[in-house]
C-alpha cells in the first residue's frame, strides 16, 4: 500500500507541475464551526521547490489518461508514460493529512480528460464537495475546469472551489488547432464564460441576501505557454490585457514552453525553456496590473516584441526620454511609477513623506528606490538635469545599463566560484 | 551618562517613557535590570513597572499614531532585540511630541528604521506560517519546534487556533525555551522538558510519533520532488524564497 501511494504520487505530481499558478490569495475563509482550515486575502507560500517555484498548494492530477493528443502536453494520448488514478477518497485523505502538518496551504485539482470532458468534471466536483462538506474542510480550493465541460458542472464546482481556471495555452485560435487539432478557442472561452458569468449573478444576488455564499471567491486565471508558437508578445500581452478587462481574470500566467515531446516535429527544437521571455511577460503583465500602463505603451506594432536585454519599464523610459526627468517632490503619482527604480511600495513612500519634507536622494536609496537606475530620471534637490538623459541620451543609457548588468553577473560568478 | 533599567516587559518599557518624560531626563542606555555591570560616571535609574503610568503613554501613543502603527511598537518590542530598545525610545518620544502622526515620515532616520525592522519581524512571523511542520504523535498532538529569529511566537498563536481549531498543537521556541500548547479549547503559553526531540533537527523520537506519520512525512518528501521542474532547476532563486537557516527543522529537507 505504501510503496503504491508513493508511486502514484510520483505521476500525478509530476503530470501536473507544470500548471504554473500556485496561488493561494484573494480568499478569505474564517473558521466559525471550528473545524479544520482558514484563507488568508494575501495567500501563504509553505515551501519552494529546487525550480525555485512556490509550493503553496497540493498540485495534483485526479488521473494522468487523456483522451486527447495536444502536441505541447505531456499527457498526451500517444505519449507512452505510466499511466494511473486517484479515487476520490486518496485525495480527499492526502490534502487533509498534508494540511493538518501545514504543508500545504489548500489543493490544487487538476485532470486529464477521461471520457468526456462532463464526465471528468463530475469526478473532480466530487472531491471538492467531499472536502468542503463532509470534512467541512476551510482552507484553499483551486480547481481546473476542463474545456468543453457544461456550464451546470462548471456552475457546481464554484460553489466549492475558490479559484477556477481554465488553460488556453495557445494564444491564437491558428495555432492551437495546428498543436491540438481536437480543441478549439469555444470549447475553452466558454466553460470561462460561465465562471464569469457565475461571478457577475453571485454578486448580485449577495447584495440582496449577504449570507449566499461567495462563487469562486478568488476569481478565476488562465495559463499561456510562450515559445511554443510563433505569436510575438503583442499577441500575448493583447490577449491577456482583454481577459483581464473583459473577463475579470484574477490572473494570466505565462509558462515558458518546455519541449516535453521533442520528438513531435511541429514543435521548435528549443535548447532550455524561454526563461528570459517568461520573465520579461511577466513584468510587462506587472506594469498593465500596478503601475497604470497601458498595452500598447509597453508592446505596439513597432515594437511587437519586448526587449530581451532591459525589462519593459526600461524600455519604455528610454523609448520616451522626452517625459523625464521628473521631479520628484512634485509629480504626479503616476508620473513617479514610470521611473525606472521606482515601485509601488516607494511610489506611495515618496508621497506620504513629502508631505513632511523636500526630498532629497539619500532619503530616496533609504526609502528603498534604486537609484542606480533612477538616478537618470529624475530631478530633486541636488540631482539636476545635467545629470539626466537628456544628456546621457538612451543609447548611451542602454549601454550603461548593460555593461552594470554585466558586471555585476561577473562579480557575482567570481564569489560563486569563491564558495 | 544615564542608564535605565527595567524588568523587559511591554508595560515596564512604557513606563519607563513616562518616568523619562517625568524626570526630564534623556536615558543613554536602556539595559535589564539584572544586568549589573559598573559604569562610572554614570547616573543609574531602576524603574518600576507601573500599569497606571504605562497604560497613559500607550493610550496617548494610539491617538497620536493610529491602530497600525503604535501596534508596530508592541511587536518590536516583543522581538527583543537589545539594540533596538533606543531606537524605539526615541520612536515613541518623537511621536508623543509631534502634532501629527510620524508613521509616515520616512525621511527621519528612526521613523525609516523603525519601519525597516517592523518589515523584518513581520517576515520573520510570516515565514514561520510557512514554514511549521507539524509531525504527529502517538497521543494526537501536533507538535512542531522552532528557533525564529525574533521572539514572534505570539505573534502567529492567532493564525493557527482559526486554522486548526480541530486538532491539538504544539508550538515550541527552542531559542527561547517556551512555547504554546493548544488543547481544542484554550491555548496556554508552557515550558518543559522535552527530551523525546532532537535539539538540532527538532524530529520527535520515533516511538512516540503515530503510526502513519512517517508515510505521510515520505509522501511529502516525495510530492517535494515531483513537483519540480527539473529543466528550470534553480537553487538559488529557492535559497533567495527559504533561506538555507530555516532547512534543519523542514520535513522535505531532511533525508
Amino acid at each position: 500500500m505504501r510503496q503504491e501511494a508513493l508511486e502514484k504520487l510520483k505521476i500525478l505530481a509530476g503530470a501536473a507541475k507544470y500548471d504554473v499558478s500556485c496561488a493561494s490569495s484573494g480568499t478569505k475563509r474564517d473558521n466559525p464551526g471550528k473545524k479544520l482550515g482558514s484563507a488568508h486575502p494575501w495567500g501563504i507560500c509553505h515551501s519552494f521547490a529546487d525550480d525555485g517555484r512556490c509550493i503553496s498548494l497540493l498540485k495534483i492530477m485526479l488521473t494522468n489518461y487523456c483522451i486527447y493528443d495536444c502536441a505541447y502536453c505531456v499527457n498526451r494520448r500517444s505519449n507512452d508514460v505510466p499511466r494511473t488514478a486517484f479515487r476520490v477518497s486518496e485525495i480527499v485523505d492526502l490534502t487533509i493529512e498534508f494540511y493538518r502538518r501545514n504543508y500545504i496551504e489548500g489543493l490544487f485539482l487538476s485532470s486529464g480528460v477521461i471520457k468526456t470532458p462532463d464526465f471528468t468534471m463530475e469526478k473532480m466536483v466530487r472531491v471538492v464537495k467531499e472536502l468542503r462538506i463532509i470534512h467541512g474542510y476551510n482552507g484553499y480550493i483551486h480547481m481546473k475546469s476542463i474545456p468543453g465541460a457544461s456550464s451546470e458542472f462548471v456552475r457546481e464546482a464554484g460553489m466549492y472551489a475558490d479559484r477556477l481556471s481554465v488553460n488556453i495555452e495557445i494564444p491564437t485560435e491558428k495555432n492551437l488547432k495546428f498543436l491540438a487539432p481536437e480543441k478549439d478557442f469555444k470549447a475553452i472561452l466558454d466553460p470561462m464564460g460561465y465562471i464569469h458569468q457565475g461571478i457577475l449573478e453571485n454578486k448580485e444576488e449577495r447584495q440582496k441576501h449577504f449570507k449566499i455564499p461567495k462563487f469562486a471567491p478568488a476569481g478565476q486565471s488562465t495559463q499561456l505557454i510562450v515559445g511554443a508558437t510563433s505569436d510575438n508578445d503583442q499577441q500575448i500581452l493583447t490577449l491577456a490585457t482583454n481577459l483581464y478587462s473583459q473577463h475579470h481574470l484574477k490572473r494570466v500566467y505565462y509558462s515558458g514552453f518546455i519541449p516535453v515531446n521533442s520528438y513531435d516535429k511541429r514543435l521548435p527544437a528549443l535548447m532550455e525553456p524561454p526563461m528570459v521571455r517568461e520573465h520579461r511577460l511577466y513584468q510587462a503583465d506587472w506594469l498593465y496590473r500596478f503601475y497604470r500602463f497601458k498595452v500598447d505603451e509597453i508592446v505596439n506594432d513597432s515594437h511587437p516584441n519586448l526587449d530581451l536585454e532591459i525589462d519593459p519599464k526600461l524600455s519604455y523610459a528610454l523609448r520616451h526620454p522626452e517625459c523625464f526627468p521628473i521631479d520628484i517632490n512634485k509629480a504626479d503619482y503616476e508620473m513617479i511609477l514610470r521611473i525606472p527604480g521606482v515601485g509601488p511600495r516607494s511610489a506611495d513612500m515618496i508621497l506620504m513623506a513629502r508631505k513632511h519634507r523636500r526630498l532629497n536622494s539619500d532619503m530616496l536609496r533609504k526609502m528603498g528606490v534604486v537609484m542606480k537606475r533612477a538616478q537618470y530620471f529624475i530631478t530633486c534637490g541636488e540631482l539636476s538635469e545635467r545629470n539626466s538623459i537628456q544628456t546621457w541620451k538612451p543609447e548611451g543609457l542602454k549601454k550603461l545599463f548593460l555593461e552594470q548588468v554585466k558586471n555585476k553577473r561577473l562579480a557575482d560568478a567570481t564569489q560563486l566560484s569563491l564558495w | 551618562m544615564n542608564i535605565f533599567q527595567y524588568d523587559k516587559t511591554f508595560e515596564g518599557f512604557l513606563s519607563l517613557v513616562f518616568e523619562s518624560f517625568s524626570l526630564k531626563v534623556i536615558p543613554n542606555r536602556i539595559e535589564d535590570l539584572e544586568a549589573s555591570e559598573p559604569y562610572l560616571w554614570m547616573e543609574k535609574y531602576r524603574i518600576t513597572t507601573n500599569p497606571d503610568k504605562s497604560n497613559r503613554v500607550w493610550n496617548a501613543l494610539k491617538n497620536k499614531l493610529g491602530h497600525e502603527a503604535s501596534f508596530a511598537v508592541f511587536r518590536i518590542h516583543l522581538a527583543g532585540i537589545a539594540e533596538m530598545e533606543m531606537v524605539l525610545f526615541r520612536y515613541v518620544c518623537k511621536a508623543l511630541a509631534s502634532k501629527q502622526s510620524i508613521s509616515d515620515n520616512f525621511a527621519d532616520p528612526d521613523v525609516l528604521a523603525i519601519t525597516k525592522f517592523d518589515k523584518k519581524v513581520c517576515r520573520e512571523a510570516q515565514r514561520m506560517l510557512e514554514f511549521v511542520r507539524f509531525q504527529k504523535t502517538g497521543d494526537g498532538i501536533f507538535f512542531c519546534s522552532m528557533d525564529p529569529e525574533y521572539n514572534i511566537l505570539p505573534l502567529i498563536i492567532n493564525h493557527f487556533e482559526t486554522r486548526f481549531a480541530d486538532q491539538q498543537w504544539l508550538l515550541y521556541d527552542f531559542k527561547r525555551n517556551y512555547g504554546f500548547y493548544y488543547n481544542l479549547e484554550k491555548t496556554s503559553q508552557i515550558t518543559m522538558q522535552l527530551d523525546s526531540v532532537n535539539k538540532h533537527t527538532g524530529k520527535v523520537n520515533k516511538d512516540i510519533l503515530a503510526e502513519e506519520e512517517v508515510l505521510f512525512q515520505d509522501l511529502w518528501k516525495q510530492y517535494f520532488k515531483s513537483t519540480c521542474i527539473e529543466e528550470r532547476k534553480n537553487k538559488c532563486l529557492q535559497m533567495q524564497h527559504m533561506p538555507k537557516r530555516y532547512w534543519k527543522y523542514l520535513t522535505e529537507k531532511q533525508s
